[in-house]
């Protein structure tokens, strides 16, 4: 028995460690009334999901061994976008029930140019997702610099609505699509060519893995589900800014690293990510409930995401002393 | 008039460079390196000369200090390295310099940085003086007529150029009186070649305490430019004669010995007997690169194992390589099965049916980080892909583990990371990965290459038994012993072209004649 438990431990600490600190900081809101409640919980999984969706995408690009910086401002271009053209340019010929799909292609084709460009082009993809950073920012910020308020609930439901009048579709549609994510990464053949590319792009070529396309569908599916984000964002706030989500790429490297996912390529789990964005989504939230001045709250968060990234770090040492 | 008993130096001794006392070498299992004894000359070129394994590399390597030796000693300089005291360091101030194969310089920084790293010149309190530093590396650019300038970086100049400057350093810079050159020619064009031999010449004639020892794969080099030549095999001294007493043909002699075959059982197995009638399988007609081979034509049937033999540089690995579509060919058709074939990419090829074992394996084929499930899976997913693209997960750990069980890989289980496997280990996953794709034709660039010895006849058995079953196979190996063991012809490079072709069953099917065409030794 023990040394079942040995063993429990071990694999926690050698692979899933990002679950241990999710456990404890579950463990430190106990200890604070008004964190178990239903209402609270689902806030917190609320507020994750938008942030869940660029993880998620980042996730795919840093599997290859490249980077996307322009998610965040993909995350408020095709919301934007999509609305400008049901709204503004062609609300006769446009039903609002077809924004989400029009989200969801208008990332594709963000990421799309961010792959292509990168990828076929040969350009550092650091200096051209940063370059579409700006572009795609400066698309929103030309367009609604004032912002758009009042959006119909078409636009707001993924948001914005409630199934069971209690569970947020928004959370409903963060699970769903990391169970597609997982799907895709473990089940599918794209999931073992970004893998085999990300770890030994010459191999993976030599052993006939179409390694450019499979870096550029990574871009593509990033952009999608950078747009996705943007698209629940905006209908949880119900409204749509100039600046949603700036800044936010930092963040979700966070998380993305947070959950293990390695710079290099090839190194990651959708699980890992996930709990990684759960527990930067609850520190939000403890935070909240303990009250913290808004004045100190980045320093009290910076200095709680350092030690939980200083913790998450052991993981691969433990690995190494276990080998 | 006081008598001073100056301690004098014989003549033998004043003209030696370096003397080896029944340096020894073992690592377990192996003997590398026994019992060498060996004087070499001032102002003297030597070349070592033996095959893959004889020892020459391990000797180079215990006398430049960066492996002890088991026993005996180097004594140079006025000094010695023993088993106790060696280290690159101290061969460094005995004066020592071995130009590796690969120069390591720091590729970001300027040709001057590099020449000068931790030997800066300097002026008043430690101040660098840079303009003296450009002058001494422009002359040395001069000496060895480089294109390149002290201000280069040294990454953007070709790897000749930095084998040449690693090279010039050690020479001019250091001022080492004992020069190692560890098969530096083997990436230099011809040109560059006998450009550097030349210099070596003309600089042992000028300066007389300097001495030149030239480790060598090729007879034609050694007969060119040395002054005398030793010949290791099985890491024993077996020959030391001088360069203009002796011939080419008479070295090859000594370099492969006593001919046998050893380890490997199919050596008696008879050859495949391909169906001369039948349509071949693959054709090549007079294929070339424009650059690396020119003029190769051959015909492979099914249940034929060629080899390709040559040198490095000789253009066996372009051709394998531009038959995968790993680089592309200027002239010339390959027909596979009647039909010609054309690949821009190695997927291509493999959807043809042909597969590729690269040379390289941990940069070219393993798959770092992922079990040895997905090692083997990834050529061939197609077989497993569902609807969608979703993969039947169970069917493909089924197919890993038959084929891991198949050729016996030593693994925990299937989930393990192929990086914990040894090198056999892994080769065999690889192979496994090959017949997934169920080729037609296999192309092996060195299949037992980084292999245990004791796992190399299993390997060579695969290929016999297994994949010349169904395919046809085409395999690369410096290793002439394996090409006689397993191949029914052997092609042999030169030079870019094929200049012999051997068959089993005539009288000339041995390792010392393949050794002596590869080498491009003339028949009597």
């Amino acid at each position: 028995m023990s040394g079942f438990l040995q063993a429990f431990v071990r694999t926690v600490f050698e692979r899933h460690l990002i679950w241990a600190l999710l456990v404890l900081l579950v463990l430190i809101g106990l200890t604070v009334p008004g964190f178990l409640s239903t209402r609270n919980l689902i806030n917190v999984l609320w507020a994750a999901a938008p942030l869940g969706c660029v993880v998620l995408g980042l996730f795919f690009v840093l599997l290859t061994g490249s980077l996307d910086l322009s998610l965040e401002s993909t995350f408020a271009l095709a919301p934007t976008l999509a609305i400008m053209i049901v709204l503004n340019w062609l609300p006769d010929l446009v039903w609002p029930g077809l924004t989400m799909p029009i989200v969801l292609v208008i990332g594709l084709v963000a990421g799309m140019v961010n792959g292509f460009i990168s990828v076929r082009l040969g350009v550092n993809a650091f200096l051209v997702t940063l370059a579409t950073l700006l572009v795609y920012r400066g698309i929103v910020i030309f367009l609604i610099p004032e912002g758009i308020y009042y959006l119909p609930i078409e636009m707001t439901f993924w948001g914005e609505s409630r199934a069971l009048g209690f569970l947020p579709i928004a959370v409903i549609i963060w699970f769903v699509f990391y169970g597609l994510a997982f799907a895709l990464i473990n089940y599918h053949r794209l999931g073992k060519n970004i893998f085999a590319l990300g770890n030994n792009p010459e191999a993976a070529f030599i052993a006939g893995v179409d390694v450019d396309r499979t870096r550029i569908t990574c871009f593509c599916i990033a952009g999608m589900l950078a747009a996705l984000g943007g698209l629940l964002e905006v209908g949880r706030l119900q409204s749509a800014v100039a600046d949603l989500g700036q800044g936010d790429i930092l963040m979700a490297f966070a998380g993305a690293i947070l959950g293990g996912t390695g710079l290099a390529g090839g190194v990651g789990s959708v699980g890992g990510i996930f709990a990684a964005v759960l527990v930067i989504s609850i520190i939000e939230n403890l935070m909240n409930l303990f009250g913290v001045e808004p004045s100190v709250r980045q320093i009290v968060f910076g200095l709680i995401l350092l030690a939980a990234i200083y913790l998450t770090s052991l993981q691969g040492r433990v690995r190494v002393r276990a080998a | 008039m006081l008598a001073v008993a100056l301690p004098t130096e014989s003549p033998a001794q004043a003209a030696e460079s370096y003397r080896l006392a029944g340096l020894t070498r073992r690592f377990p299992g192996v003997l590398a390196v026994d019992r060498v004894d060996l004087t070499v000359r001032r102002g003297e070129i030597h070349g070592i000369i033996g095959r893959n394994g004889a020892g020459k590399s391990v000797l180079v390597s215990m006398i430049a200090g960066l492996i002890p030796p088991s026993a005996g000693t180097v004594l140079a300089g006025g000094g010695q390295l023993d088993a106790e005291n060696a280290t690159p360091v101290r061969a460094h101030r005995l004066g020592i310099s071995l130009i590796p194969q690969e120069p390591r310089f720091a590729r970001a920084l300027t040709v001057t940085d590099n020449l000068f790293m931790g030997r800066e010149l300097t002026v008043g309190p430690g101040f660098l003086d840079p303009a003296a530093m450009r002058r001494a590396v422009a002359e040395v650019i001069d000496r060895l007529e480089l294109e390149a300038s002290p201000t280069s970086r040294m990454g953007d100049l070709p790897i000749e150029t930095q084998q040449l400057l690693a090279f010039g350093k050690a020479v001019f810079i250091e001022h080492a009186r004992i020069i190692l050159l560890d098969e530096i020619t083997a990436s230099l064009s011809r040109q560059r070649k006998t450009r550097l031999l030349g210099l070596l010449r003309t600089l042992a004639a000028e300066s007389a305490d300097l001495s030149f020892t030239l480790i060598s794969h090729h007879i034609a080099e050694v007969m060119e430019f040395t002054d005398r030549v030793t010949v290791m095999r099985d890491g024993r001294v077996v020959a030391m004669r001088a360069t203009a007493k002796t011939d080419e043909r008479s070295l090859a002699n000594w370099i492969v010995g006593d001919v046998r075959i050893t380890g490997t059982a199919q050596a008696a197995k008879p050859a495949a007997k391909p169906r001369a009638a039948a349509m071949p399988l693959l054709m090549a007609d007079r294929l070339g690169d424009g650059r690396d081979f020119h003029d190769l034509s051959f015909q492979l049937q099914r249940g034929e194992v060629i080899g390709f033999a040559g040198l490095e540089g000789s253009g066996k690995d372009a051709a394998l390589e531009a038959l995968f579509g790993l680089r592309p060919l200027r002239t010339g058709e390959v027909r596979l099965e009647g039909s010609p074939v054309r690949f821009a990419a190695p997927r291509e090829a493999l959807k043809a049916g042909i597969a590729f074992l690269p040379k390289h394996r941990e940069v070219q084929a393993v798959i770092q980080n992922r079990p040895v499930e997905d090692n083997t899976l990834i050529s061939s997913l197609r077989r497993i892909q569902g609807p969608l693209g979703f993969l039947r997960v169970h069917e493909g750990q089924r197919i890993a583990r038959e084929k891991t069980a198949e050729l016996q890989v030593k693994t925990p289980s299937i989930f393990t990371p192929i990086d914990h496997l040894s090198g056999g280990n892994k080769q065999k996953i690889l192979i496994n990965r090959l017949s997934l794709t169920v080729p037609k034709v296999f192309l092996l660039n060195e299949p037992t290459r980084g292999v245990d010895l004791a796992a190399k006849p299993a390997l060579l058995q695969v290929v016999r038994d297994r994949q010349a079953a169904q395919s046809g196979v085409i395999m690369l190996s410096e290793s002439e012993d394996e090409l006689v063991a397993c191949c029914d012809r052997v092609l042999v490079f030169f030079r870019s072209r094929i200049t012999r072709v051997l068959e089993r069953g005539k009288a000339d099917f041995t390792v010392g004649e393949i050794y002596k065409s590869v080498q491009g030794v003339e028949e009597p």
